[in-house]
């Protein structure tokens, strides 16, 4: 054996076991290498025990960390099946194929299905039309971003044929290379019905309350031609255009007869107008008007009425103000306002006229210091019909549906009327309307 | 700056005039010969002004060769630094961090460029002296060192400074001047095995329970017929610990001391509760790799060899027993690397050196620790 090919092990013990002439001693040469293989059986025996030990360790942890698993695993299949089954709702997993894997009691309940019974069944024999159930089946091909529920409304078929209807969604689960499918299905048949009931109540009710409108439109016209004959003949009566004077005894009848024909017609017109919007027949035009325009018209219109009342009619508006308005329905909601303001105000008494401005609009009050109304009868004021039956109003004749009418048009304008009164006291009626915006102004 | 190595055989210390007058000499020695006063005698007789240092071994290192029951010494001159020690004493349970504060103390001051410590490797806690030292000291000083061995009897260890060796004593050397550079290098090569475990009782460096279990049964069990050599044989296994399981920062630390009564373990530095422990076990190879790194890690490959720097190793005693008559592989594989520059080192019960992840200084376990001194010129 040469030097060079010498393990460096011997090499570093010929060099220790040499004396100090450089002469091996082999007693501490074989005592050195024979420590050598003592060293290396001993390293050799510690690795393997250490290897043997350390894969009992991990095997015995392996063990805990599995029964472990095992244990929660347990859990939240307990859980899970509680949830499963108090759920209200039909709960199908399926797989991947779109077979049915498991459907909890309400599933079976609501499909018609004997326990276990829906487990291997297609998705398809679920859905009452099959092109319904394949679009469905797609969803599990639209990839991972698809995960997120999507609700439906599907027609369903349960075991007996009868079809239902569903509220579907479904969610994916994404198990390594493969996906599950959770439905959720509720049966939504008598929520269905009772919607339909509604529904066709309120069609009812509406066409109830159309020919309502029509019929007094009818009646009312019917209602205006006698009228006019009566107010026609008392007027010719009392102008004595036909001959001698009449006794004034007789006068007075006739003049009644006039003036309940008037009111008559007044009451009539009413009806007219405010079945005309309720059926939506009153047309209007929403332009930008000027305000004075319209309230000069009307003072100038009640001045004999408030002459009459000797009561004062004071109006205050002046400037340009703009409203976003129908000209012939707001000329009607004045006049309608003022004109009842001077029917319920002693002579001597004050009706004003005023307008401010407020947020996108303008406030139009019309105030009188007139007989009033007791507080507890304003909630109701203002409702057609219920007025008429009104004591308060009956007993002061003819304030009958002209605020039914105005709150109507106000509201028909975008406006808000609102009021307030006190019995002895006076009242005060305010409309807000839309003032025209500058671009409506221009054009 | 000069340096040559020097060994004691045949009852006297080898001639060598390289250099005659040197600022520090360093010696390491066996237990039996580190207790005779005859050897710090000899080198003071020699290096009258010289400051000696020393401490005993588990084996020493001569150049690229491994001896027990020898001393080896390194002299050195210094031309732009200035040397300066003190020691501090310690008995056993004695605070090591107030220790570390005290070197700090007395050794603190202007142009402190590296410290090179030498502490009883049986009454100290490595990790808590450290901490003591760093809490006072600027963070651009190297310290590096290691703490005396005792063979692999764990009996008594002893530690000199201008003075024979004696137990219970920390000696300290500053290193002082802007001309000095000492490189470092640390690194184990042991390998993590088997389960994680949590540390589920412990007090400072006293490790009783690991998983509710007792330590020291855990380490009987692994060692086999080798239990009987304990506290030694222990170091066959040492620990890794972490503070979570998932950390980076990791710290090994050897066994220094068991109690079979308490049935705990003594280790050389701090076993905190609630940090993960896990076995580590070695191969000759992979520790011959790991001396390797931390040659590497030293930068010291370019040296000429002229005696213009000095290689001082600390390796652990662990590695020592592991390895057995390999253990001379791991001088040579650094050898290999670095060159012929002077190298002395010693076996020893822990190793002191910056972490190689953190960069701050802490005790280490398992480890060959290389730290190399030189002068810019």
């Amino acid at each position: 054996m040469t030097e060079a090919s010498r393990h460096r092990l011997l090499e570093r013990q010929l060099k220790k076991a040499a004396g100090p002439d450089g002469a091996v001693d082999v007693d501490r040469l074989l005592e050195l290498v024979s420590k050598a293989y003592d060293e290396y059986d001993n390293t050799l025996r510690l690795n393997d025990r250490a290897a043997r030990l350390m894969s009992g360790e991990l095997s015995e942890l392996n063990d805990k960390l599995r029964q472990e698993s095992e244990a929660r695993a347990k859990i939240s299949e307990a859980l899970l099946q509680t949830v499963l089954d108090n759920a209200d709702e039909a709960i199908i997993s399926l797989g991947n194929d779109h077979m049915v894997l498991s459907a909890n009691r309400v599933a079976e309940q609501t499909f018609g299905y004997r326990p276990g019974e829906m487990i291997g069944k297609p998705l398809s024999v679920l859905f009452e039309c099959p092109d319904e159930a394949e679009d469905h089946q797609r969803f599990s091909d639209k990839g991972p971003q698809a995960r997120a529920l999507h609700v439906n409304e599907v027609q369903c078929r349960r075991s007996t044929g009868e079809a239902f209807p569903a509220e579907l969604s479904f969610s994916r689960i994404p198990i390594e290379n493969d996906v599950r499918l959770i439905s959720f299905w509720r049966d939504i048949s008598s929520r269905k019905a009772a919607q339909a009931e509604l529904i066709s109540a309120a069609e009812e009710a509406q066409a109830a309350s159309l020919s309502k409108s029509n019929f007094l439109a009818n009646m009312s016209h019917e209602l205006r031609t006698p009228l006019n004959a009566i107010i026609g003949f008392s007027d010719l009566l009392l102008s004595e255009l036909h001959g001698p004077a009449l006794e004034v005894r007789h006068k007075e009848y006739i003049k009644d007869i006039a003036d309940s024909g008037a009111h008559l017609l007044q009451l009539v017109n009413d009806i007219l107008d405010l079945s005309r919007i309720e059926s939506g027949r009153y047309d209007l035009v929403l332009e930008p008007i000027h305000l004075i325009d319209v309230t000069a018209s009307v003072i100038r219109q009640l001045g004999p009425m408030s002459r009459k009342g000797q009561l004062e009619l004071l109006d205050t508006i002046s400037g340009a103000l703009w409203l976003m308005a129908d000209r012939r329905a707001l000329r009607q909601v004045l006049y309608n306002l003022l004109s009842n303001a001077i029917k319920f105000t002693r002579p001597g008494g004050r009706v004003s006229l005023s307008a401010t401005r407020v947020d996108e609009g303008v406030e139009i009050a019309v105030e009188d210091n007139g007989i009033g109304m007791p507080r507890d009868a304003l909630p109701r004021l203002g409702n057609p019909f219920e007025q008429v039956a009104n004591s308060y109003a009956r007993a002061h004749g003819g304030a009958g549906l002209g605020l039914a009418i105005t709150r109507k048009l106000v509201g028909l304008q975008n406006g808000v009327l609102s009021f307030d009164s006190e019995l002895g006291v006076g009242s005060v009626f305010r409309v807000w309307l839309p003032i025209a915006s500058a671009l409506a102004r221009t054009a | 700056m000069r340096a040559t190595t020097l060994t004691y055989a045949s009852g006297a210390w080898t001639r060598d005039d390289k250099v005659t007058d040197p600022n520090l000499v360093l010696w390491f020695g066996s237990p039996k010969l580190a207790r005779d006063a005859k050897i710090y005698d000899d080198l003071r007789a020699r290096f009258p002004k010289a400051l000696i240092a020393g401490c005993s071994t588990g084996g020493e290192i001569y150049n690229d060769e491994v001896h027990d029951g020898t001393a080896v010494a390194a002299a050195i001159r210094f031309d732009h630094t200035t040397v300066r020690a003190c020691k501090v004493a310690v008995s056993a349970g004695s605070d090591s961090a107030k220790a570390g504060r005290e070197i700090a103390a007395q050794l603190s001051d202007f142009g402190l460029r590296a410290v090179y410590l030498l502490s009883d490797g049986l009454m100290v806690n490595g990790a808590k002296l450290v901490q003591g030292l760093l809490a006072d000291l600027p963070p651009e000083v190297v310290i590096t060192g290691g703490l005396a061995g005792d063979g692999a009897d764990f009996a008594s260890t002893c530690v000199g400074l201008d003075g024979p060796a004696v137990p219970g004593v920390i000696a300290a050397i500053g290193f002082y001047g802007g001309k000095l550079n000492a490189t470092w290098g640390s690194a184990g090569g042991w390998d993590p095995f088997g389960p994680q475990r949590k540390i589920t009782r412990s007090e400072a460096n006293v490790l009783y329970e690991l998983d509710g279990k007792p330590a020291l049964e855990l380490y009987k069990r692994y060692l086999g017929e080798a239990a009987e050599q304990l506290p030694g044989s222990a170091l066959l296994f040492p620990l890794v610990i972490r503070p979570e399981a998932e950390s980076s920062y990791d710290v090994v630390r050897t066994i220094v001391g068991v109690d079979e009564k308490a049935q705990s373990l003594i280790f050389a530095g701090d076993m905190p509760q609630g940090w993960t422990a896990q076995l580590m076990r070695g191969v000759p190879d992979s520790l011959i790799d790991g001396a390797l790194r931390a040659a590497r890690q030293a930068r010291v490959g370019e040296d000429s060899g002229d005696g213009s720097s000095l290689a001082l190793l600390v390796s652990c005693i662990g590695r020592k027993l592991m390895m057995g008559q390999r253990i001379s592989d791991e001088v040579e594989i650094i050898r290999a690397e670095c060159g012929a520059i002077p190298t002395i080192g010693f076996y020893s019960y822990g190793e002191i050196c910056p972490h190689g992840f953190t960069g701050s200084c802490t005790l280490h376990n398992q480890t060959m620790t290389i730290t190399v001194l030189r002068e810019a010129a």
